[in-house]
């Protein structure tokens, strides 16, 4: 019997992305923007992975213009094409290379749909869909009516798929639909599966000739989109025009409840009116992608609500991410989190030391930014930069200390990360955080040189642009040594947290001015010459003799951003953050690629970075890869659940106070208040058991005690009846959930799981998870429709199907 | 047996591994069975780890009460300094034999509570029950101020995080994903036979030293035993019963996407171990309400438990803890005492909860830290600490431990186990530093000693310790090695 070498161990090294390293595969992943006019000349990217130079790329076999920007991006010019068709695009590497195909990438406008039409991203979807390819010569026809003939097409080609053909038509079910007749195939198959009974009986009539009529259209989407065994609830007269008595009623109000529709103006539907084929558009696009949208929002919010769905369908994915570019930052602004003096007052009682000196008001504040601020995906990429450079409130328990913090990441947050580099560095929360704040030439303090390089921007060890190590004979290289911290803490010496008059209503009192930049005593800093990362890639960088501060400290900067960890490493922590713990190395090399250069030879831009993660096919793509996804934080598990069971007050009068911490405290994660600066967990931490070797941050806070406490917040919001307001306890207004919904469909179990799966679980459920559930839900009886609505969403939202964002 | 736990321990170091195979895995360690053979533990051990958070400055912990005080120590920290320990404030230990002729104090901190009289950390070193392990660090091979820069040194030197992990992990040239108490739980697996209680269990979360290959350790929080997992909402009706199973089920299937089974087992062993938690032992000793006082608190309620409980039995028990604030990069004085304080009532507490559940000669507490730090003071007159530094000294305790001794490697160039406190001297890392010690004992010297008390294998010690080969000798002398299972 042999003793196992050591080396058996080796095998579970941390690779840097969760796989094993391996040079990066040649493909074109995706093109953006993905439509464009028919008449040509919009510039594309298209980005990928070993782009040589001199690739070649056609879109529908017409020359496109390539010019090879990097290894991951490819500039180009839509060609001329014809209007409301979809072209695949082609690339031929560069040198002989290879050839890629993304088949039906690029879409060119109908000219009657152009891109400011609001119709536009439906159209595209329907096209992309293969449900209709216009009405001729270019054009898409958007104000015209659709028969109830050319709505059995679109219908089946919906549920089906576009390449469906249904049988032959015998002619021989409706009286008015002849064998030859134009989609008598389709109408007969639309009757054969039950999705319609027809317009009228005695005889059977289907009325192919009429126009389809808003109130038809609400019952033909959503049997397609159930099935047709599926009955909805009652209605409850929610239309002014759609008495409870209409046949239609009941899937007219379901579709309003789904934010398909919002009526035809005030308290109306329109049940009679014809529906445009504009219309009908975003009405099946907001019905039948509703898990693509779910998925994208779970990404890039705090979670989905059907509003949200609706509203992201509506607008198509780049408009949606141009909103969320302009929404104005929620943030933490000056105004609610002024100066306070160092000491509290003596007059400050209670409460008022409650408001401001504890965290209290700033962590309640990212709950209620979280889940009614517009803002979201600032608010999520935030995040993910506030676990990246680490200011904690367990040193810093005084909101007017951290606030100017949280506002800088929140600011920058889609600018530039050298912006986010230098803010940082001066902000006098993490100067006391990291101890600059007392760092001199007499004795200069390393722990900021240390973090801001091994945290902030580069990692201790060399990354290839695909965010693996670069290794060697002793494993991963090293990216800086003590010697270059020693050389880069002599820079960072001088700088110090100046006082203030303190704001209203302490004007009489000094305040340590926490909101400027901290202040410069050239006295205290060392100015002989520096030599920066000597002996290492990034350097060596000589920084004169007698420079100003401000000068050393901005060419120490701009050192550090220029080193090419930067990429990698950002884009790999931004994806954890957002999508996946274990991302391709192709992957965040296309994402880092954008980090080096936004396509104009732009380094450090993050809305090109963000839009990278978002749009790229690993993110988008329903997943088949086993390892993909990640556990949801505490915080991103709450506003997820809060989020999609629209929020409120205990009474449902108003907003929730935000008061939400506690659960998040007990789930491991205290808000604002990461133990260390290595964050709320490990950057590394392995999904247990450590053997496989797959990255699981998430993990380092998940063990027996934190997920019976994600268990138990549910149980709190479910059966226990959400957070009471309780004002002599700091709740001043509590929160709840809304179950009006669930309530409705609660008397059938069937109905309420399969919400639920499609809400939370975005399609996903499995049958046997399907069927455990509403075996559950029926040992509530009928007649008790809230335990029956709690029993199912208590069941799905604490399986590890749901905890885990995939 | 030996040759099946160790294949097993190669087979799921292999990147291959289904998630299946490691659901079966983790069934075979008994996660999922909870009811074992109803008998109490024939040869319990224990080890209790207390990571000691941020780096402490054990030159202030252990200092020379001989003239190695007036020649060394009071001229790297005079009295102006600000770090200076008066002599006179010493608590003086007994000349350690190791040490011959030399004579020691420990920080005042270190003494006897003074309102339970529970002998504190200095007695217990008096009365035997005590050692010191002397400049012990990360290595990956001896090094010496001469050889230093051309042998290879432990990864990111000085660095909390790094050092925390090197500590933790057994090994200082890489970086790996579990942790030595986790790798020896895995190696003594067949001492603790099929009972479902983790045989880690961590009050202060899963940091790497608690997590194995196979085993992934039991994470909870102070407070009453039968309160720490405890799922809200269960009353017994129609309802929460079907609602319970129906929970139970979910966690069975859809295993494929790889961190939903990860989710799914750590929730499964919360609520098996859940079960098993059904009291909350009491004990007559009083332990201090410090954060370290409640940690260790409830490590002996556990204990207890495991004595007392058929259905636990574990033979073989580690458990982790942590204290913070030893990161003294200023106002280390007033901060290192109040610490220390702390440690020395919460582990004389702890000790004394050993004498009363009558397995003081079977449990092992020691103490682990990031680094130790300069010799040489940082900041001036108004905030005075000291910076990262590397080797230091650790407490290790038991009755099974040959305490009143200090324990490690001689210096070659010296002869001496204890650094010499001069500031470029023949145990700084060069002839200009600040005062960090070159280790001149390793982690895996001084680990191997405890794992091997244990109960692991010579055999399996080099599976626990990849590069203990590099260092001889492999053991002190504080403890015996145990049989293993």
């Amino acid at each position: 019997m042999s003793i196992p070498k050591a080396a058996a161990f080796v095998l579970a090294l941390i690779p840097a992305s969760g796989r094993l390293s391996a040079a990066t595969t040649y493909q074109a992943a995706y093109m953006t923007p993905a439509s464009g006019p028919a008449a040509g000349g919009a510039p594309v990217a298209i980005v990928g992975n070993q782009f040589q130079p001199g690739a070649a790329v056609t879109i529908g076999g017409a020359d496109a213009g390539a010019s090879v920007t990097s290894s991951t991006r490819i500039g180009a010019t839509a060609p001329t094409r014809n209007a409301g068709a979809v072209y695949d695009l082609v690339v031929t590497n560069g040198g002989g290379g290879a050839v890629s195909v993304l088949p039906r990438a690029w879409f060119a406008d109908f000219l009657d749909v152009p891109a400011a039409s609001p119709f536009h991203a439906p159209v595209e979807q329907m096209v992309r869909d293969g449900i209709t390819s216009g009405c001729g010569a270019g054009n898409y026809c958007p104000t015209s009516s659709i028969t109830r003939a050319q709505m059995a097409v679109f219908l089946l080609r919906a549920g089906h798929g576009a390449a469906y053909v249904p049988p032959p038509a015998s002619g021989t079910v409706f009286t008015d639909v002849g064998a030859s007749d134009f989609a008598a195939d389709w109408i007969e198959e639309l009757y054969a599966e039950g999705i319609t009974g027809g317009c009228a009986t005695n005889p059977l009539r289907y009325c192919p000739n009429n126009a389809i009529t808003r109130g038809q259209m609400a019952a033909f989407l959503l049997k397609v989109y159930h099935g047709t065994t599926y009955a909805p609830p009652p209605a409850q007269g929610v239309f002014s025009d759609v008495p409870v008595s209409m046949p239609l009623a009941p899937w007219i109000e379901e579709l309003a409840r789904l934010s398909v529709t919002a009526g035809c103006g005030g308290t109306s539907y329109c049940p009679s009116n014809p529906v445009t084929r504009g219309q009908m558009a975003v009405f099946m696009t907001k019905t039948f992608h509703r898990a693509e949208a779910i998925r994208f929002l779970e990404q890039a919010t705090w979670g989905p609500s059907d509003s949200a769905v609706a509203a992201l369908l509506g607008q198509g994915l780049l408009s949606w991410l141009a909103a969320q570019y302009a929404a104005t930052p929620s943030t933490y602004p000056n105004s609610l989190f002024p100066l306070w003096p160092p000491d509290s007052p003596d007059t400050c009682d209670s409460d008022c030391q409650r408001d401001n000196y504890s965290s209290y008001r700033l962590q309640n504040r990212f709950f209620t930014n979280a889940l009614y601020g517009p803002d979201q995906l600032r608010q999520r990429v935030a995040w993910a930069l506030h676990k990246l450079v680490v200011v904690s409130e367990e040193t810093l328990p005084y909101p007017f200390q951290v606030a100017p913090y949280l506002r800088a990441i929140d600011t920058n947050a889609f600018g530039n990360y050298r912006d986010i580099l230098y803010q940082e560095t001066l902000n006098p929360a993490m100067g006391e955080y990291l101890n600059m704040d007392t760092s001199t030439k007499y004795d200069p303090n390393e722990n900021y040189a240390r973090e801001i390089m091994q945290l902030f921007s580069i990692g201790t060890v060399l990354l290839n642009q695909d965010g693996t190590t670069q290794n060697d004979a002793n494993g991963p290289k090293p990216s800086y040594d003590q010697a270059v911290i020693d050389e880069f803490k002599r820079v960072y010496t001088g700088w110090y947290i100046d006082q203030v008059p303190c704001p209203a209503p302490n004007g009489a009192a000094q305040c340590d001015d926490w909101v400027s930049p901290m202040s410069f005593d050239p006295d205290l800093h060392d100015t002989d010459a520096k030599t920066l990362f000597n002996g290492f890639p990034g350097g060596p960088v000589v920084l004169a003799a007698n420079q100003s501060g401000d000068q050393d400290l901005n060419q120490a900067i701009d050192a550090i951003f220029q080193h090419p960890n930067v990429g990698p490493y950002v884009a790999r922590e931004l994806i954890h953050g957002l999508v996946t713990s274990n991302p391709s190395p192709e992957y965040v090399e296309r994402v880092a690629g954008f980090f080096n250069d936004d396509g104009t030879g732009a380094r450090g831009k993050m809305w090109p970075v963000v839009k990278a993660i978002l749009l790229d096919p690993e993110a988008r793509t329903e997943p088949t890869d086993p390892v993909f996804g990640h556990l949801r934080e505490p915080a991103l598990y709450i506003t997820n659940v809060l989020r999609a069971f629209h929020a409120m007050s205990f009474d449902r009068s108003t907003q929730s106070d935000g008061v939400l911490e506690p659960f998040a405290r007990d789930m491991g994660q205290k808000v604002w208040k990461p133990p260390t600066v290595f964050s709320y967990f490990p950057q590394a931490y392995s999904a247990p058991p450590a053997s496989a070797g797959v990255l699981g941050p998430e993990f380092g806070i998940m063990n027996s005690q934190t997920s019976l406490k994600r268990a138990n917040f549910v149980n709190q919001m479910t059966f226990w009846g959400g957070v009471e307001a309780d004002p002599n306890n700091d709740v001043p207004l509590g929160t709840s959930l809304d179950f009006a919904e669930l309530l409705l469909l609660s008397p059938s179990a069937d109905n309420l799981v399969d919400r639920l799966n499609r809400l939370l679980l975005h399609g996903t459920m499995s049958d046997d998870l399907r069927a455990s559930i509403v075996a559950a839900v029926g040992a509530y009886d009928v007649s008790d429709p809230i335990d029956r609505a709690y029993q199912a969403l208590y069941l799905v939202a604490v399986s590890s199907q749901y905890q885990v964002e995939r | 047996m030996k040759q099946s736990r160790r294949e097993f321990l190669v087979r799921t170091t292999c990147a291959g591994l289904s998630a299946a195979a490691a659901q079966a895995s983790l069934k075979k360690l008994g996660l999922m069975n909870l009811y074992a053979r109803p008998s109490a533990p024939t040869d319990y051990r224990a080890l209790v780890c207390i990571f000691m958070d941020g780096g402490n400055d054990s030159n202030n912990m252990v200092v020379p009460r001989d003239s190695y005080y007036t020649n060394q120590y009071a001229i790297a920290r005079p009295a102006a300094s600000g770090l200076q320990l008066p002599l006179g404030s010493l608590l003086p230990v007994n000349n350690p034999p190791s040490l011959g002729g030399r004579a020691f104090g420990f920080h005042p901190s270190l003494a006897d509570d003074p309102v339970t009289f529970y002998p504190g950390l200095a007695s217990l070193y008096n009365a035997g029950k005590l050692g010191v392990v002397s400049n012990v660090g990360p290595l990956v091979v001896p090094v010496t101020q001469a050889n230093i820069d051309s042998l290879p040194t432990p990864y990111s030197l000085f660095s909390h995080s790094d050092q925390i992990e090197a500590w933790q992990s057994g090994r200082a040239d890489q970086r790996i994903a579990t942790g030595w108490g986790g790798r020896s739980a895995d190696a003594t697996i067949d001492c603790n036979g099929g009972s479902g209680f983790p045989t880690v269990t961590t009050i202060a979360g899963a940091s790497t030293f608690c997590v194995g290959v196979g085993q992934r350790p039991l994470a909870i929080d102070t407070g009453a035993l039968d309160q720490v997992l405890v799922l809200n909402g269960f009353y017994g009706s129609p309802g929460d019963v079907a609602r319970k199973s129906s929970m139970d089920y979910a966690r069975t299937i859809d295993r494929t996407a790889t961190l939903i089974a990860a989710a799914s087992d750590t929730t499964q062993q919360a609520v098996d171990v859940s079960a098993a938690l059904s009291v909350d032992p009491t004990l007559t000793t009083i332990f201090p309400g410090t954060d370290l006082g409640s940690q260790l608190q409830q490590v002996a309620k556990v204990m207890k438990l495991n004595l007392s409980s058929p259905n636990l039995s574990l033979n073989r028990q580690i458990f982790y803890v942590e204290t913070g604030g030893y990161d003294t990069h200023q106002d280390q004085l007033q901060d290192q005492a109040d610490r220390l304080t702390e440690l020395s009532q919460a582990i004389g507490a702890f000790y004394q909860a050993t004498l009363e559940l009558g397995i003081a000669d079977r449990v092992v507490t020691f103490t682990l830290s990031d680094f130790g730090r300069t010799l040489e003071p940082s900041g001036d007159q108004g905030s005075v600490g000291s910076d990262h530094g590397w080797g230091s000294h650790q407490f290790v305790l038991g009755n099974a431990v040959a305490g009143g001794n200090f324990y490690g490697v001689p210096n070659p160039s010296t002869g001496q186990i204890f650094p010499q406190l001069v500031m470029g001297g023949p145990d700084d890392i060069s002839n200009d530093d600040r005062g960090r010690w070159i280790p001149t004992t390793s982690v895996e010297q001084y680990a191997g000693t405890l794992a091997r008390w244990f109960g692991v294998s010579a055999l399996d010690l080099p599976v626990v310790f990849p590069l203990v080969a590099n260092f001889s000798p492999n053991m002190l002398g504080f403890l015996n090695p145990g049989t293993s299972c």
